[in-house]
């Protein structure tokens, strides 16, 4: 121990120790910083877009949807009598158009079926618990299931067929733990 | 969503922090790598919090790097790769940057240092190195003032017994 470190009170001592400096972080963790941060800027931008796409969606979605509703107009739903077919994965249900596709039916250059209705029922959200992205940053999975029902009509013959599908949707969400 | 990236470049605060926040998660993390991942993750989690929860940055940036660290500790899979590493490591990297003639001297103090107890070592470490305040160091750890002071007291003497 050199001379110079002898030290007499307390005072002495902090000085001493305030005159040395902690080492530096290496480089190696310099980047390992950098790149998490990048990676949670990519996170909020992607869900920002996400977010962006999923409102004009919804918006084209309302906007068709009021343009066919014009276009038919609600007299002409009523009083129809129109047989409603009701259509689970790619079969179709119903006299008419038994053993035939849904596809099938839809691309039927005689037919004339017109969107009529798209709409999503959210009806479970399921909490899967926390996951660690890349090992080290905790996210929160959440699966949300949906149904999906999309409605054509075909004016001349006046049926209706309905589509009902199941979807789900895993959303991961980055948390903050403190 | 939580603010990112709110102010200035993260490079300049990390430049200024990163070696008092990693000296402080070697204080409390059994090897280096494991406080550098301490510091990563604390510096990233301060980075995107919002701002409101920062009104005194460098305290809470001290305040992260002991909740990773315990988080850490607490971690079964980490525990392991931890036990993993230790197995492997064959010396203590040095605490501070030496120079040629320094080069005892400092290590002495880092021996001194380290055979403090847990308590008054990570008070010294914030008093020190992090330049808070006791009644920050208090907030930080949890703890009273007069109970910071009086571990920052106690480590002072011990050192200086330790150095003698």
């Amino acid at each position: 121990m050199n001379n110079n470190w002898k030290m007499d009170t307390d005072s002495d001592l902090e000085k001493k120790l305030k005159q040395l400096s902690p080492v530096n972080c290496s480089v190696r963790l310099e980047e390992r910083v950098g790149k998490s941060l990048d990676r949670e800027v990519s996170i909020f931008e992607k869900g920002k877009w996400c977010y962006v796409a999923s409102v004009l969606s919804f918006a084209a979605g309302a906007v068709l949807g009021f343009f066919m509703v014009q276009n038919v107009g609600f007299d002409e739903m009523d009083g129809l009598g129109h047989e409603v077919t009701t259509v689970t994965s790619s079969k179709t249900v119903g006299n008419d158009f038994e053993d035939a596709t849904f596809a099938t039916v839809l691309a039927d250059e005689q037919s004339d079926f017109i969107p009529m209705r798209a709409t999503g029922y959210l009806y479970e959200i399921k909490d899967e618990g926390v996951v660690f992205l890349d090992g080290v940053n905790p996210a929160r999975e959440i699966y949300l299931n949906y149904l999906e029902v999309v409605e054509w009509r075909d004016h001349e013959s006046n049926m209706t067929v309905r589509m009902t599908s199941p979807k789900q949707e895993l959303r991961v969400v980055p948390i903050n733990t403190f | 969503m939580p603010e990112i990236l709110p102010n200035g470049n993260w490079n300049e605060w990390f430049e200024k922090y990163g070696p008092k926040m990693l000296l402080y998660a070697r204080q409390k993390t059994p090897s280096l790598a494991d406080a550098e991942d301490v510091v990563q993750e604390a510096f990233v989690r301060f980075w995107k919090s919002p701002a409101q929860y920062r009104p005194e940055p460098h305290v809470y940036l001290f305040v992260l790097v002991r909740r990773v660290a315990i988080d850490q500790g607490r971690s079964r899979i980490r525990r392991k790769k931890r036990e993993e590493r230790a197995e492997n490591w064959t010396e203590n990297p040095p605490l501070f940057i030496d120079s040629m003639e320094e080069e005892e001297n400092h290590r002495m103090i880092q021996e001194s240092i380290e055979k403090l107890p847990e308590e008054q070592k990570e008070v010294l470490v914030l008093k020190i190195w992090g330049e808070l305040t006791l009644s920050q160091i208090g907030r930080t750890l949890e703890i009273s003032q007069n109970t910071a002071a009086s571990r920052y007291r106690y480590a002072l003497q011990n050192l200086r017994k330790n150095l003698a």
